[in-house]
């Protein structure tokens, strides 16, 4: 999407918002993408060859300490080959001193799309706290229909050799979380990207809902309850997300039916857990539809 | 399956595809076979509920239509060259062939798309890809008569189906990569004789069959499900990990029999550090197998105590008996039909 006067943006943490701006090309109904990030691509400039050398030389031994941790761990070859009921497997707290690297921070004002603003920053609890301000008010320009809304995204998973790599969360079955809300409903995305085009912005989504309130909450929901999107439209062809192909998780909260203001989410931590008596592979039924004609 | 006509149709098809293939006498006919046989295979894979039949038909399609082309292109180049007439003796364009002949049917070095491709399959479409799809390639490699390559690539498919299936868990992959390292032996015994290829793509089809009906009777993609899900009957325990050690060519067991063929006529060959080479990574796919085997049969686990599901009637059980008995016995029972004769 071109667009005319975008300020000029600077390297580093902040990037300062880009001026509003009427959009002046057409929009494309197609599925072919050009990118993986349609269009939202912030550019940022390359640095110099020599710069990238030095990087490269630079990464070149934690990536073979990586590496060789792989080979090993290939011919150790012990995995872990049963369920275990009960234990639920920490994937995402907020522990590490450099945890808050892993994730990414967006919201609509990014693109010059709205006046939203969020943070993640550490919490007085240990934990990490998704706070900022959703703001639904945007210029009229006839493409943007509704705005307001904010992300944190964890960054793409990757093996040595900043191999992209995925998730195997196959041993399974429920998402626990540790979260402390505002009484916001947020959303709980996976992110399951595609190598072609069309799966590019799979997305599975499931609400949180949170209660408010001093106090901690715990909560299990199951995979099979996720329903699958694209771009934020709901999917005809409904199908259970694919545990071995999670790329990246994260939480969106928006400004819908006028829930402008402040939120704040704290996450203590996100884990796994297998729980044999949930039996249900898929929540959605999809019925059997003439050849060629999806759902109707 | 025999409810669903267009499943007819397009297995009919792709069965006259390889058909066509192996009867044809030039290579433009055989390549019109395997063209058909791709265009027909397609449609089976992406129609079923699952999200990632898709991506994977599409896979499989970009892989096999490149090597098509290299097929076609190539082989008119050879005809070129030699008058509208087959070559005997080595040449590159043959080894333009035989690469994308190794691409058609999955060995390394050009197994890449090949585990990747199984993920999102139902079972019986994986057992068509590991068993029928690989005819049609494998028989027009044994009209070519390159040695070099075809050595590389029996070298590299057996150490990377052992090494590739080392650390899986899901268990399409470990077939898959089990598959690779059968390829690279039976593009090994291509090298002896044909009716040697013959008879262990037989056996290996037998046995890939009885494994995959019993993961499809019970749904089981995951190595996880094999531990758990059989508190109920341990005779249906015994005979899956059995006839996984067959698979992995364990010698009572009928998977033993097509392994100690070519042996032997690779020790007549006095091909000794070729065989070295294949039996050492053998033993380190069974060594795989046997751990989880033993795994399997020493320990219980009982925490996740619920009803099996499964679709398993007379009909099934019946055949799945049989075939397991084959599986165990067969290497004894063979030995007597040979002393009828």
């Amino acid at each position: 999407m071109n667009s005319l006067l975008r300020q000029g943006l600077r390297l580093g943490s902040c990037l300062p918002a880009v001026q509003q701006q009427i959009h002046t090309t057409a929009v494309h109904r197609t599925f072919w993408e050009r990118e993986k990030k349609s269009g939202y691509k912030t550019k940022l400039p390359e640095p110099s060859k020599k710069q990238m050398i030095m990087d490269g030389l630079r990464d070149l031994k934690e990536e073979m300490k990586l590496w060789r941790q792989e080979v090993k761990e290939q011919f150790e070859s012990d995995p872990i080959l049963v369920f275990r009921p009960g234990e639920t497997d920490v994937v995402f707290d907020f522990k590490a001193p450099d945890v808050l690297d892993k994730w990414t921070v967006t919201t609509d004002a990014d693109h010059g799309e709205g006046k939203s603003t969020a943070a993640l920053e550490l919490s007085a609890a240990g934990a990490g706290l998704f706070h900022g301000e959703v703001n639904s008010d945007h210029t009229k320009d006839g493409i943007i229909k509704r705005t307001g809304y904010a992300n944190i995204r964890t960054k793409r998973v990757r093996k040595s050799f900043k191999r992209e790599s995925t998730y195997d969360w196959t041993q399974y079955n429920m998402l626990v979380m540790k979260v402390r809300g505002d009484g916001r409903s947020y959303l709980i995305n996976l992110h399951t990207e595609g190598y072609f085009d069309l799966m590019w912005n799979d997305i599975y989504h499931y609400v949180l809902y949170t209660r408010g309130g001093p106090h901690w909450q715990i909560a299990k929901i199951p995979f099979s309850k996720f329903f699958l999107s694209s771009k934020g439209r709901v999917q005809d062809r409904q199908g259970a997300v694919q545990l071995n192909r999670v790329t990246h998780f994260g939480f969106s909260v928006a400004a819908k039916k006028g829930m402008d203001g402040p939120f704040g989410l704290e996450i203590d931590y996100v884990g796994l857990q297998y729980d044999p008596s949930h039996r249900e592979e898929f929540a959605y039924e999809m019925y059997q539809t003439p050849k060629y004609i999806v759902a109707t | 399956m025999f409810y669903n006509s267009s499943k007819i149709l397009f297995t009919t098809i792709m069965i006259i595809g390889t058909l066509i293939t192996v009867t044809s006498n030039s290579w433009l006919g055989a390549w019109m076979g395997l063209e058909i046989n791709l265009l027909s295979f397609i449609p089976l894979l992406s129609d079923n509920n699952n999200l990632m039949s898709t991506e994977a038909s599409l896979k499989y399609f970009l892989t096999q239509a490149l090597a098509s082309t290299v097929l076609l292109f190539s082989s008119i180049l050879l005809m070129l060259a030699n008058n509208l007439n087959n070559e005997i003796n080595e040449s590159f364009t043959s080894m333009i062939i035989m690469s994308a002949l190794l691409l058609k049917s999955g060995a390394a070095p050009f197994h890449f798309w090949f585990p990747n491709m199984m993920e999102g399959l139902t079972w019986m479409n994986a057992l068509m890809l590991m068993t029928w799809q690989k005819i049609a390639p494998l028989m027009l490699i044994s009209y070519l008569n390159i040695k070099n390559l075809l050595l590389i690539s029996v070298i590299l498919s057996v150490i990377i189906g052992a090494i590739g299936g080392l650390n899986q868990t899901s268990l399409r992959k470990l077939m898959a990569f089990s598959s690779i390292n059968h390829l690279g032996w039976m593009l090994s015994s291509l090298m002896i004789s044909e009716s040697i290829w013959l008879i262990y793509f037989i056996f290996y089809s037998f046995l890939s069959f009885v494994l995959t009906f019993m993961f499809n009777i019970f749904k089981l993609f995951h190595l996880n499900q094999l531990f758990s899900w059989f508190v109920n009957s341990k005779i249906l325990k015994f005979s899956l990990f059995m006839n996984f050690l067959s698979l992995g060519g364990l010698p009572p067991f009928l998977g033993f029999l097509p392994k100690w063929l070519v042996i032997q006529q690779l020790t007549m060959c006095n091909q000794y550090f070729l065989l070295t080479l294949m039996m050492m990574s053998t033993l380190i796919t069974l060594f795989f197998y046997l751990r989880i085997c033993y795994s399997a049969f020493m320990l219980n686990y009982f925490e996740n105590n619920w009803i099996m599901e499964m679709n398993m009637n007379s009909n099934n059980t019946n055949l799945y008996l049989i075939m397991t008995f084959f599986s165990i016995f067969g290497l004894f029972l063979i030995s007597l039909f040979f002393f009828m004769l």
